[in-house]
């Protein structure tokens, strides 16, 4: 082997010498048929079983021999499941494209809404809201404290964002070290404020507020997916507005300047759009973490760090993979159901250590 | 012909530190200059001026005639384009994509021959799909040298002939890309653009500029031609050395005389 090769495969360990991209068209393809066939799984699997040969009539494709379990099955797919379905993927889709801004906004591809605090921030306003404001509002008993957890639960992730944001970064410069410690203390405060108001609950209280810290998909009905349609709704229209800008910012603030972005209203326009995006999700299903890490990593490796293609593929990507963790939370221990909040972090946890331990090692410190 | 950018009595000063100080100093389309100046002069700090990330305390700036805090960064981009001395980039993107990223907001198609042009043009093309993190710093710097000449480029077909500011453009370039990079900035000046660029390497500096901006304490210290300005009285009162020049052509060319400062100081 020549000098020359040598140095070449030296200076990239892990990548081939060139790195060459697919094409946007096959990897939508290939994203769809992968959320396609997820959501299929999803729909057999369950404490009440559809095989496929009834999940089609049961959709609403052809005929059936046998009224009553197609009765049956119709109410199980159209009340439970597909609701259950569309819920998980929005949130997968809304929490894997609040990673990949987040990360493109610090430039740390470390950066996630659930492990920096800002998904505490969240349900910590959404328990606030659960003991506080319900015990105020329920005499009244017109309005639902309920109603007001979306709201609630992204001013909380809003507020928690702007402040690691000032905190983390300066002269326009972010710390990855800074960054991730005042996050660390973000959450722990709001975790000890969210454990003054589980003391502070009752035992109805105490109940909803579990849910929300452990992360669970379960009670999925169609009025909650249509909160969180929206959100998806206006993620896909900002996307493409701020892919370009985000692929500049990765070389700094300045070299964005430099290259003609308004990195001021870019900033804002993407912190508004994590803590809308984790808020929203927050507020449905509670605290979900890493996927808003393991998703845009993988793609990243395989389809590059671009965002006009990164974030409209992480969305589906994130979709799908949440689908799944779902279906499998639910199939694991059935009838019991565990909280898919405490598989993603057993899965996403030493991925993520993965990573840091990699990090190290290119890094070499 | 009116300055493509021009400085009147300008002065920085941050938290009690003068850095900069009665800066006058334009550029006229075309030309070729070079700030010199030892460590702490002040020439960060005036390219960071001329580029609209730093505003001055005092004076103003002014581009093609408009002030140039009036322009939007899209717009200033278009008129200005500026390659930075250290560009960390924390996503492993590929040379070409880092490249097209100087074409804005230009569509992919359109873009792509622009892109074509830069990477013959900095001779990049064996490297093109390399990921930037895995390549060494002056392959780096020469990615975005191109990525920066494409903004410039896309910018002067809109807008006339444009500012192209250069950050020790040289540091870490071998020298075969130094004399690449110093000839593709004269080639650029000849087709109208105003090239500015902060160099350490004296005789790089007379090679370069029509102009020399010697740069001392924050002050103008010395303006004009190579042969006005590198002489061994300058070098020693700017840089406290003692120095032979010599004249290749009608260039001068340094030659440190003894390698300890004039002073007799470290």
């Amino acid at each position: 082997m020549s000098a020359a090769e040598i140095s070449v495969s030296a200076s990239s360990p892990h990548t081939a010498a060139a790195k060459r991209r697919p094409k946007a068209f096959a990897v939508f393809a290939a994203l769809l048929a992968l959320l396609v066939c997820t959501a299929l799984l999803a729909a057999t699997l369950g404490a009440a079983g559809i095989p496929l040969e009834r999940l089609w009539p049961a959709l609403g494709f052809g005929g059936t021999k046998d009224p009553a379990t197609f009765a049956r099955d119709q109410l199980v797919l159209w009340s439970i499941r597909i609701p259950r379905i569309a819920i998980a993927a929005m949130i997968g889709a809304l929490l894997a494209v609040a990673g990949t801004v987040m990360q493109g906004l610090f430039r740390n591809p470390l950066a996630d809404p659930a492990l920096v605090g800002v998904s505490s921030g969240g349900a910590f306003a959404a328990a606030f809201t659960i003991v506080i404001l319900d015990s105020m509002i329920a005499p009244n008993a017109a309005a639902n404290a309920f109603e007001l957890l979306p709201l609630a639960a992204f001013a909380g992730s809003l507020i928690t964002t702007l402040l690691l944001y000032k905190i983390a970064s300066r002269d326009g410069r972010t710390s990855v070290a800074m960054f991730l410690l005042s996050g660390l203390a973000i959450a722990a405060l709001a975790n000890a404020a969210i454990g003054l108001l589980i003391f502070m609950a009752d035992d109805r209280q105490l109940r909803d507020i579990s849910f929300w810290l452990l992360g669970s998909l379960g009670g999925a009905t169609w009025s909650k997916a249509a909160l969180l349609a929206p959100f998806v709704i206006i993620a896909g229209l900002v996307m493409p507005f701020i892919a370009r800008g985000l692929d500049v910012l990765v070389l700094g603030e300045q070299e964005a300047f430099y290259s003609g972005i308004n990195v001021e209203r870019l900033k804002m326009i993407s912190i508004v759009l994590v803590s809308a995006m984790t808020g929203a999700a927050v507020a449905i299903c509670g605290v979900i973490g890493f996927v808003g890490i393991v998703v845009p990593h993988l793609l990243r490796l395989a389809i590059g760090p671009g965002h006009r293609l990164l974030l409209p593929a992480s969305a589906l990507f994130g979709a799908a993979l949440m689908v799944f963790a779902d279906t499998f939370a639910r199939v694991l221990t059935a009838p019991a159901e565990i909280p898919v909040g405490i598989l993603t972090a057993t899965i996403g946890a030493p991925f993520f250590l993965y990573m840091l331990l990699r990090q190290r090692a290119l890094v070499g410190s | 012909m009116s300055p493509a950018i021009e400085v009147s009595s300008a002065g920085m000063t941050i938290r009690g530190a003068t850095l900069l100080d009665g800066i006058d100093f334009s550029a006229a389309p075309g030309e070729t200059v070079a700030i010199v100046g030892p460590n702490g002069a002040g020439k960060s700090t005036l390219l960071r001026i001329l580029s609209g990330d730093l505003l001055p305390t005092r004076g103003t700036v002014r581009i093609k005639g408009a002030e140039l805090r009036s322009y939007a960064p899209d717009k200033l981009a278009a008129h200005r384009a500026v390659l930075s001395q250290h560009v960390t980039i924390s996503f492993p993107f590929t040379v070409e994509e880092v490249v097209r990223m100087g074409a804005g907001e230009i569509p992919r198609a359109k873009a792509q021959p622009l892109v074509e042009a830069m990477l013959s043009e900095i001779d990049l093309n064996a490297l093109r799909h390399r990921e930037l993190p895995t390549l060494s710093g002056g392959e780096q710097q020469r990615a975005h040298f191109a990525r920066v000449l494409l903004q410039l480029a896309v910018g002067e077909a809109k807008h006339g002939p444009g500012v192209l500011l250069l950050d020790e453009p040289t540091s870490s370039l071998d020298l075969r890309y130094q004399i690449n990079l110093v000839e593709l900035g004269k080639r650029r000046a000849k087709a109208g653009t105003a090239v500015i660029a902060i160099l350490h390497d004296l005789n790089l500096a007379s090679r370069f500029a029509d102009r020399i901006v010697v740069l001392s304490k924050g002050r103008i210290a010395a303006s004009g031609t190579p042969r006005e300005t590198i002489t061994s009285a300058m070098l020693r009162d700017v840089f406290e050395v003692e120095t032979t020049i010599g004249l290749i052509g009608d260039l001068p060319h340094v030659l440190p005389q003894i390698m300890q400062p004039a002073s007799g100081r470290l």
